[in-house]
This record gives structure tokens, C-alpha cells and sequence, in this order.
């Protein structure tokens, strides 16, 4: 990464002010510990995301194999929901493709799945 | 450990001093939610590597990845401070503080953390970080024009705010 210093004009006097602003705003300097502490728990995250792959990984499956059943069955063309069944208007089936793209990258989406539990919590009671 | 496992650990240590870094400024000088913040960056970057289409640099894609993180850190931080109270049962940080006058540090971090965070993100990547304001634009999903008046206006208010570290006031 680079700073390209032709593309940001910015004046001598402001250039002053924010190098005299980031010398009071500087991060401790790594250490060997910190280097280990960390790692040691990027490690143990990104196991954790393996374990919880399969539950994903089963719900995708088993969602594309109700499709296809669904859409086997004689006059089992999916149809959407009639207007009065609003209960079940979130249960959409994936389509093929959302499917694949599922089981080869993970959830397309998913921002809830790596907050920290307590928040998850506070924000199912606020719904 | 495969080849693209060992291509991730390689860009984790190239990456990770600065990933810090750089959560660290945008949590305003919180040690251990930027550490927090950089881990599951890492983390998500792991899982999604393979929907990586090298639209922009690796670096770029992770950086989006982190700010987004932060940003998500903030709002639970939000959530938790407003509806859950007080944690008296967290530990301290263990960390040693960071070097420099702390008051001023506080000062300073508080200032940046009241910016919006359109404004906050474009002053810390490109001048706290050395981003190119392409690659801030990337980072953030902007636009370089955005990012320009995001900086302007930041600018202008930290000197505001922060007006005795103004160089100009040195001089009289």
C-alpha cells in the first residue's frame, strides 16, 4: 500500500497537523507475546468456523434435496405463497444456483454469525 | 497445511501489525477490541478466500473485511453500553497502555471516534495509514470524490477540536 501524494492535495499547515496528530495516536509496538496470543487465537476462531461449517453445510443439502423432491413430484412446481400465508413467507427455497454458490463459499451473507454471542442475545430480545 | 493454507499464515504475518493498527485507531485506542476486531477479520477472510475474484489488490479485499468488522464492533459496543449497562465483571486489559501522553492520546482518540464514520474511516486509512485514496475508496466501498470531501471534512473538524495541537498555534 502506497500513498499516492498527487492525488490527495492537502496544504503544508494541514500536513503538520496531522503528522503532529498521529504521533499522539500510535499503537503499542507488537511484542512476541502479543504475536503469540494472537495467533493463538486467530487459530482457535477459525477452527471453531470449520466446526460450524457442517451445520451450514447440512441445512444447504438438505434445502437443495427438498427442492428437487418438491420439484419432482407431479405437479410439484414450486409456487409462491399465497397472499393470506404470510407466516411462512420467509421460508424461500435457495435457488440452484445460490445452492452451489452456498456449498462452495459458505453463507452469502451472514453478519449475525460473528457477533459475539452477548449481542446476538440483546438483539433477538429487541426483535 | 496445503499451499493455500500456507499463502493465508504468510499474508497473516505480513499483515497483522498494521491490521491491529489500524482497528486499534478506528476503535478509538481500545487495545483489546482491536485485537478482537483484527482476529476475526482474519477469520472471515479465511472463510471467504474462496469467493476472493480479484477485483482489487488482496490486501484492498482484506481491508474492507476489517473496516467492516470494526464498524460491526462499534455498533455491538453501541448496543451493549445503551441496553446492557455497565460490565463489572469484565477483566481489565492486560495490555500495557500505549506510549505517549495519555491524556492527549484520550483526547485525541475521542476526537476521531465522534467523527461520522464515513469521515472517521477516510481520516484514519488515508492519513493515519497511508491508503491511497483509490485504495481508501475500496476499503470502504466509496467513491474517491466521497472520500475527498469525507477527508476535508474531517480535517477541518479535528483542527476545531484538537485546535492547541494546531501547528499554527506553535509559532506564537
Amino acid at each position: 500500500m502506497s500513498q499516492n501524494d498527487q492525488e490527495l492535495p492537502i496544504s503544508a499547515d494541514d500536513a503538520r497537523f496531522v503528522e503532529k496528530l498521529a504521533a499522539h495516536y500510535q499503537p503499542l509496538a507488537e511484542t512476541a507475546a502479543s504475536r503469540a496470543r494472537f495467533q493463538a487465537g486467530l487459530e482457535e476462531r477459525i477452527a471453531r468456523g470449520s466446526r460450524r461449517r457442517p451445520l451450514w453445510l447440512g441445512g444447504a443439502v438438505a434445502a437443495t434435496a427438498a427442492a428437487l423432491v418438491l420439484a419432482l413430484l407431479p405437479g410439484g412446481e414450486l409456487t409462491p405463497p399465497a397472499p393470506s400465508d404470510a407466516g411462512h413467507a420467509s421460508l424461500e427455497l435457495p435457488s440452484a444456483e445460490e445452492s452451489l454458490l452456498l456449498l462452495a463459499n459458505g453463507p452469502l451473507e451472514d453478519p449475525d454469525a460473528a457477533l459475539p454471542e452477548d449481542y446476538q442475545t440483546l438483539a433477538s430480545l429487541l426483535e | 497445511m496445503d499451499d493455500r493454507e500456507r499463502a493465508f499464515a504468510a499474508f497473516v504475518v505480513t499483515h497483522r501489525r498494521r491490521a491491529v493498527g489500524l482497528a486499534w485507531r478506528l476503535l478509538g485506542g481500545d487495545g483489546a477490541a482491536a485485537e478482537d476486531v483484527a482476529q476475526e477479520a482474519f477469520a472471515r477472510a479465511h472463510r471467504a478466500l474462496a469467493s476472493f475474484r480479484g477485483e482489487s489488490s488482496l490486501p484492498t479485499w482484506f481491508y474492507r473485511i476489517l473496516v467492516n468488522e470494526a464498524q460491526r464492533h462499534r455498533r455491538w459496543r453501541w448496543v451493549r453500553e445503551r441496553f446492557g449497562g455497565p460490565m463489572p465483571d469484565e477483566p481489565g486489559d492486560p495490555r500495557p497502555a500505549a506510549p505517549g501522553d495519555p491524556a492527549l492520546r484520550n483526547r485525541v482518540a475521542q476526537a476521531i471516534a465522534q467523527l461520522p464514520r464515513g469521515q472517521r474511516e477516510a481520516f484514519v486509512l488515508v492519513h493515519l495509514e497511508g491508503l491511497s485514496l483509490r485504495e481508501a475508496a475500496e476499503a470502504t466501498g466509496r467513491a474517491i470524490g466521497t472520500i475527498k470531501s469525507h477527508l476535508h471534512r474531517a480535517l477541518r473538524s479535528l483542527r476545531q477540536q484538537l485546535a492547541d495541537l494546531d501547528p499554527r498555534e506553535d509559532t506564537t
